[in-house]
């Protein structure tokens, strides 16, 4: 795996009208890395996405891919990014919108295109808006893959799918992501559907980056500690408490911690699973983010 | 881009195509029918036949000036704010292609093929109106007739599909964009129609009281007043006491013996193309500027 970054944003903002959509965020993604970008709805996940490909220009920082900033026509090229709704030519047959991409796009691969659909059993003389829901979904990531990105940018691409689609789509995503070098970022707000194929996390929450590492560290990284409510502030004065509940005898704390660190053994201690572990994160917005953790670090802070 | 272009509004251009030819149609075979039917016939004669034939379809063309409000309801204005609408903007501006590439071409392609389709109109109806020779001035003389030919013609249709497109372009809604088309373009077609008379300094025709008034043919009028007796123009109001008391038979012959006479303004048919080519170019100046806030608007970097 090189170590060059596939997508970078740095101090990276966007207001409309007053409202910050976007702010302060600061983030790198690894060049052949596939990437789940969580949140909750409105936390500015649509929004860094149409940063990174350029339909929006930031309003503070910036934001740029394999190094060139982006939004030029030059890395454009690299990057395909499949919209939220995956909207298409409804008027246009499946072969007009493979024609679409080819007259568009100078790296375009007809063939795969086409073996991709006859592989699904979609015709190319149907007409898009004739598809099912499913089908267009196929036919808009076959688009955004036969473009040959580099980097590959999908805003909910599993939304609106049934639970079969969504699994045909996630798995032709990694079929495609094994056969050739290229960075997946996909922006989800259901945890359990990435759980398989993604390997580095980036949660957004009201606008900020709250988390963005590799899953596999994050996982390690932290600790779910069930214990004696009397116990729970020794604990959280000591380490990052990510999350703290607490009833009248029983308390829960996610807590950031290697399998190395020992623990009072009256707590019962486990690993986490992805999914609590961005519960817990959305659910304490003001909970550390590791960026600014590690900006904290660099300027001698808290 | 071009094959996006034309694909995507293909069936504009085929209806619109479809309809220019079949209208090409009738004009050609009415002409043929008007030019058999006046064989032989000269002056005063020709011209009442030609008259005879020819108003009907007059009547028709009577209502082509708002012909180009269609042209930017369904060419104009869903350039832009279809894409908008449909979000397949973020589809189309993530290929390869630059945003500016992308609208330029669009807005281009189809303003040179609305050109060439309000031309080709123009053309036809040019044709048309010459048969037989002896009514040709009514291209100058009748409104909507000089609307629908010539180059002006062709300025129209261009003009409509440049204010849809920008105002697909601002409102990036379907609906409002058209509403907005159609209402800008009516108060433009009234704005030009009620001031084409200052393209050019009209002649001027003094003409004694008594004598019938004998104007150029088809010439079109921009205003007259009295002429008193030390050849001044003076108003309607300078000259209602003067032979108030005469009546309807005498009042002219009264106002004669006062020393009175008119003048006349007014353009003649032989000024057509100066006519044409001003309006023409009016509405080409007008499309541009529309056409750059549709290019401003449409590549705006952000866009949600």
């Amino acid at each position: 795996m090189t170590a060059s970054t596939a997508l970078t944003a740095t101090g990276l903002g966007k207001r409309y009208r007053g409202n910050w959509a976007l702010k302060d965020c600061s983030l790198a993604v690894p060049a052949g890395r596939v990437a789940a970008l969580v949140g909750p709805n409105g936390a500015g996940k649509t929004t860094l996405l149409h940063l990174a490909t350029g339909l929006l220009t930031p309003t503070s920082g910036s934001v740029s891919v394999f190094g060139e900033p982006a939004g030029r026509n030059a890395t454009l090229a690299r990057v395909a990014f499949l919209a939220q709704d995956k909207p298409l030519y409804d008027g246009f047959t499946v072969a007009d919108m493979l024609r679409f991409g080819r007259h568009l796009n100078p790296r375009w691969d007809d063939d795969s295109a086409r073996t991709r659909l006859a592989a699904l059993g979609i015709p190319l003389d149907r007409k898009v808006g004739a598809l099912s829901g499913g089908q267009q979904a196929q036919v808009a990531l076959t688009v955004a893959l036969a473009k040959r990105p580099e980097l590959l940018l999908l805003d909910e691409p599993l939304a609106n799918l049934d639970p079969l689609a969504r699994h045909e789509v996630m798995r032709d995503l990694m079929v495609a992501v094994a056969e050739r070098e290229m960075t997946v970022v996909l922006s989800s707000h259901v945890v359990p559907d990435l759980k398989d194929t993604c390997d580095w996390l980036i949660v957004l929450n009201g606008g900020r980056v709250q988390l963005s590492g590799d899953i596999e560290e994050l996982i390690a990284g932290h600790r779910l500690l069930t214990g004696p409510v009397s116990l729970a502030d020794g604990v959280a004065g000591r380490l990052d408490t990510v999350d703290d509940r607490r009833t009248d005898r029983q308390a829960t704390l996610l807590v950031r911690a290697g399998p190395g660190e020992v623990f009072d053994p009256r707590w019962t201690v486990r690993g986490v699973e992805l999914e609590e572990l961005v519960v817990a994160y959305l659910r304490s917005p003001d909970s550390t983010a590791l960026p600014r953790l590690t900006l904290a670090g660099v300027l001698g802070g808290n | 881009m071009y094959w996006m272009t034309l694909r995507q509004h293909r069936m504009q251009l085929l209806v619109t195509l479809g309809l220019l030819a079949a209208f090409g149609v009738v004009l050609l075979v009415h002409g043929i029918g008007t030019a058999s039917a006046t064989e032989g016939l000269t002056g005063h004669a020709l011209e009442e036949a030609l008259g005879s034939r020819q108003d009907v379809l007059l009547a028709v063309i009577g209502w082509f000036p708002v012909l180009p409000a269609l042209i930017g309801v369904f060419w104009g204005a869903p350039v832009l704010s279809r894409e908008y609408e449909r979000g397949t903007h973020l589809l189309a501006w993530t290929q390869s292609v630059s945003r500016r590439r992308w609208v330029l071409t669009k807005l281009g392609v189809l303003a040179l093929l609305v050109t060439l389709a309000g031309l080709a109109l123009g053309l036809m109806v040019d044709a048309w109106i010459g048969v037989g020779g002896a009514r040709v001035e009514q291209r100058f003389g009748d409104t909507a007739v000089f609307t629908t030919s010539g180059v002006a013609a062709a300025g129209w249709w261009l003009f409509a599909f440049m204010l849809g497109a920008s105002a697909g372009a601002l409102f990036r809604r379907l609906l409002p964009a058209m509403a907005v088309t159609i209402a800008v373009f009516v108060v433009a077609l009234w704005l030009f129609m009620v001031n084409r008379g200052e393209y050019a300094t009209p002649e001027r025709f003094v003409s004694d009281i008594t004598a019938p008034m004998a104007f150029p043919e088809g010439s079109v009028p921009a205003g007259g007043a009295w002429l008193d007796d030390r050849g001044v123009e003076v108003s309607d109001d300078a000259v209602a006491g003067v032979c108030a008391d005469e009546g309807r038979d005498t009042y002219l012959p009264c106002m004669a013996e006062e020393g009175y006479r008119t003048v006349n303004y007014l353009h003649r048919a032989d000024q057509y193309w100066r006519f044409q080519w001003t309006e023409a170019g009016l509405l080409l100046g007008a499309a541009l500027v529309l056409g750059g806030v549709g290019y401003h608007r449409g590549t705006r970097a952000s866009v949600r």
